[in-house]
């Protein structure tokens, strides 16, 4: 790293950015710089306020104090707009494209590349290739982007914050649902944009990343500023000690018991396009972990479990033994399952209901006294869940949307909890949710397990599965590639291999 | 008391004070709005645009939209006014039989919409055509006349000069649909379909179901406006209720329902509903010519519903903010 002190080497000045939301203050006196082309990584526990300070960078929110200067002039946005025109792009964590529109249109939306006042689609397909060249991606940019999977619709997404040419690039979690290569891809990439001198802001939980890829670091927590040093000059531990303020415990594994009878079984499920002939069983009170590439049809598996899509012919399931019928997922409840979903802004948490009310919606039955709801028994339920599970919020009846990512999930498994299930299936619990966090919904899960609920947790991140699994079952290409009964005596590798049969 | 400063904020709270401060207006340049004459004529014509907007805002909150409430009432209106003039039957039977009619014709919609996830608009637009068919060809365009005294009496009907039975069904009404909203399963599933259709399939909410009960609601709400307003009329026309469709949307988004569902309630319907009302009204009492009205009543909606963005729209009222402090300084530069 060079040393460099002249003010107008940073493209960007945040100083003494103050923001208070009803109830908390987000972000205290935060000051930020950023040098043309450096990865400026911005790290913190969920709720810490790196989202809020990226959305005023990018003119989405007002904040109430503190300057932002931009090459020494003092820049006001209001609007993204604004910080599109200066260059300033952001690439948001949750996917944000138009699932029926090719990836070209999705790459240049809102910038379209306009010949005599209509959209010169050919111009605009060559560009778009160009774009993807840059991230190594190759794909037919004709495609609607619903066709691609989630790696590579988040790839289309930066595509497209890279169509405005950027000085400023911020990468809110881009690596989340990329596997190693496409990421490391990423990384090339963000080399080169460096050598161009864009500044790159890079959020991200994964702090090996941070440590491989970072020039320097601003590490955040509760709002306030903790330090911002050269990446050269922490270490990983170090950085999670600051993250936390306490330390805090690494993923560890933890042996547990688990009985011989079996709550569900599954025989030859199979859909067209997705997955074919998976069979599999679960006992009363496992861990059982699903792990595979991204795309391998690990997904699409436990939806049809769960009921929401339905299986070919020729399948059978079982729940204690006995045949059923699982036809919706109205009828898995009903057997006593509950499923917690990848994607929690599209079908976890209705945004418009309080907390109270995502935690017990499935619940209320439980709930009727003369056929009317008993809301002091939903009220004592939710705070009791909100203390147990200490879910930071302002009080039960705060709207979810409020909330940080790490806290809505765990009112989603409090929500099941509440219920009363046998078995739940967990779709990437801990995805973009900081490392306390992510510890917390962690032994939630084991506490499940260790009242004999049969628990399947898809994850692709192998530190998670090394660390919960009773036993592993490894999907390739929609088909099982193997179960791994032992979980000590197995490395990583070995669980690669498996997947890469 | 939180309560009752957290309602002054919200949409409906801040309708209703645009309705207060236009009547209060009209009181002092006329002297003639709170009067007993007045306030019943007007709540009284109000209140069937409420009913009916009842239904719609559950619809509404559904993330549905219901085009065909106008011609659901007028078909069962149609039918109460047939049963009791042509075939004799006891005027209170005929209202309930009628009133009921409502639901099979809402359940159409709902089929349609739960079963085959057909767009709700253009189900209900089409149903909307063939029910105002049915009533051409059946009345063939002739109004139906000499309705008995009873019903005209019951629709009519004035307690102590003030306060219209019509009033009164209305707000029993009212209080039925909020308790049933707030505290029964159905209710709190209908804010969760509107809220977040896939995570309500997920809880396990039978969406199906409760999509098709709600339309079904909605047709027995129509229906009972729509033979209310025959009673009220001692006659059935073709014309009855033509126009509640658009004002029943209007009343409930006044009253602070979302259209994209999930917000909402029918408090607030009462206050959008009486605003139109209370418009139209002083029109009538400024003896401002009748074909101002429309004009009017699109200005007012349009104003409540900006001064409802703006608030709750932290850039915009940043924007004005900044806006009004640089004339504020220009000025006093001067």
């Amino acid at each position: 790293m060079q040393t460099r002190n002249q003010n107008n080497d940073y493209i960007i000045e945040m100083k003494d950015i103050t923001k208070t939301f009803p109830g908390t203050k987000a972000l205290d006196k935060i000051c930020l710089k950023l040098r043309k082309g450096e990865i400026h990584a911005l790290v913190g526990e969920n709720g810490a306020g790196k989202s809020t300070l990226m959305n005023i960078l990018t003119g989405q929110i007002s904040m109430d104090e503190g300057e932002i200067f931009m090459e020494g002039e003092p820049l006001r946005l209001s609007t993204p707009e604004e910080a599109l025109k200066k260059n300033i792009v952001l690439v948001p964590q949750e996917l944000n494209l138009v699932a029926e529109a090719s990836a070209a249109e999705n790459i240049f939306l809102g910038n379209e590349i306009v010949k005599f006042g209509v959209i010169d689609s050919k111009e605009t397909q060559k560009r778009a290739k160009e774009i993807l060249k840059v991230l190594n991606v190759e794909i037919d940019v004709t495609q609607p982007v619903k066709e691609l999977s989630a790696a590579y619709q988040q790839l289309v997404s930066i595509a497209r914050a890279l169509a405005y040419t950027p000085k400023v690039l911020i990468l809110d979690e881009p690596t989340s649902v990329l596997t190693n290569v496409e990421a490391e891809n990423l990384f090339q990439s963000m080399k080169e944009l460096k050598q161009r001198g864009t500044a790159m802001v890079f959020i991200t939980h994964h702090l090996d990343e941070v440590m491989q890829q970072a020039d320097r670091i601003t590490i955040m927590k509760d709002g306030k500023l903790v330090e911002e040093v050269p990446a050269s000059e922490i270490t990983k531990d170090e950085m999670i000690t600051k993250m936390a303020g306490k330390q805090v415990q690494q993923l560890k594994r933890v042996k547990r018991n688990v009985s011989d009878g079996i709550f569900y079984e599954a025989k030859h499920l199979s859909r067209k396009g997705e997955f074919e002939d998976i069979s599999f069983h679960i006992r009363k009170g496992e861990i059982l972990c699903v792990a595979g590439l991204v795309g391998a049809g690990r997904t699409e598996i436990f939806k049809c479990v769960f009921g929401i899509t339905q299986s070919e012919p020729g399948a059978h399931t079982y729940i204690e033994g006995k045949e059923v019928a699982i036809k919706s997922p109205m009828s898995a409840i009903a057997h006593g399952m509950g499923y917690v979903s990848e994607e929690r802004r599209h079908d976890g948490i209705t945004p418009s209901m309080s907390v109270m009310e995502n935690m017990v919606l499935p619940s209320y039955k439980q709930m009727l006294e003369h056929g009317l709801i008993d809301y002091s028994q939903a009220a004592s339920l939710a705070d009791q869940y909100i203390k147990e599970m200490s879910i930071k919020t302002a009080s039960r009846d705060t709207l979810i949307k409020n909330l940080s990512g790490g806290n809505q999930q765990k009112v989603i498994v409090a929500r099941w909890m509440a219920k009363g299930v046998r078995m739940l299936i967990l779709d990437e619990p801990t995805r973009g949710i900081d490392v306390n966090a992510k510890g917390e919904i962690h032994n939630l899960i084991r506490e499940l397990a260790d009242h004999g609920v049969a628990v399947v947790v898809i994850s692709s991140e192998m530190d998670e599965v090394f660390a919960m699994a009773d036993r592993i079952m490894v999907i390739c290409r929609g088909k099982v590639s193997g179960f791994i009964d032992d979980v000590d005596l197995t490395t990583q590798e070995d669980v690669l291999k498996v997947a890469f049969q | 008391m939180n309560k009752t400063i957290k309602f002054f904020k919200s949409t409906a709270g801040m309708v209703l004070i645009v309705t207060l401060l236009v009547g209060v207006a009209v009181q002092i340049a006329t002297g003639n709005f709170f009067t007993a004459y007045n306030i019943s004529t007007l709540t009284r014509a109000a209140s069937f645009v409420i009913i009916v907007g009842f239904g719609q805002t559950i619809v509404l909150l559904t993330g549905g939209i219901d085009l065909s409430v106008a011609t659901i009432g007028s078909v069962c209106g149609m039918a109460n006014a047939i049963f009791m003039v042509q075939y004799g039957i006891n005027p209170y039977l005929a209202i309930l039989i009628t009133t009921l009619m409502g639901i099979p014709l809402g359940a159409v919609n709902g089929f349609f919409i739960a079963k085959f996830k057909m767009t709700p608009f253009i189900v209900t637009l089409a149903t909307m055509q063939i029910y105002k068919g049915v009533v051409y060809v059946v009345t063939k365009g002739m109004p139906i006349t000499g309705m008995p005294d009873s019903a005209e009496h019951l629709a009519n009907g004035i307690i102590n000069g003030i306060l219209p039975n019509i009033v009164i069904f209305m707000v029993v009404i009212c209080i039925l649909l909020t308790v049933m909203l707030k505290k029964t399963r159905f209710g709190r599933y209908v804010y969760a379909l509107g809220g977040n259709r896939n995570c309500a399939k997920i809880v396990g909410i039978p969406t199906v179901k409760i999509e098709i009960m709600v339309y079904c609601l909605s047709g027995l709400l129509s229906a009972f406006a729509g033979v209310m307003m025959s009673c009220k009329l001692a006659s059935f026309q073709a014309s009855i209720g033509e126009s509640w469709q658009m004002e029943s949307i209007t009343a409930a988004v006044l009253g602070g329902t979302s259209m994209a569902g999930g917000l909402g309630s029918v408090v607030g319907t009462i206050v959008g509903g009486f605003l139109s009302s209370v418009i139209s009204t002083c029109i009538t009492l400024l003896r401002v010519s009748s074909y101002w009205e429309t004009i009017v009543t699109g200005a007012v909606v349009l104003i409540a519903v900006f001064i409802d963005a703006v608030k709750d729209n932290e850039a915009f009222r940043e924007k004005f903010g900044r806006r009004f402090k640089k004339s504020a300084k220009a000025n006093a530069r001067e």
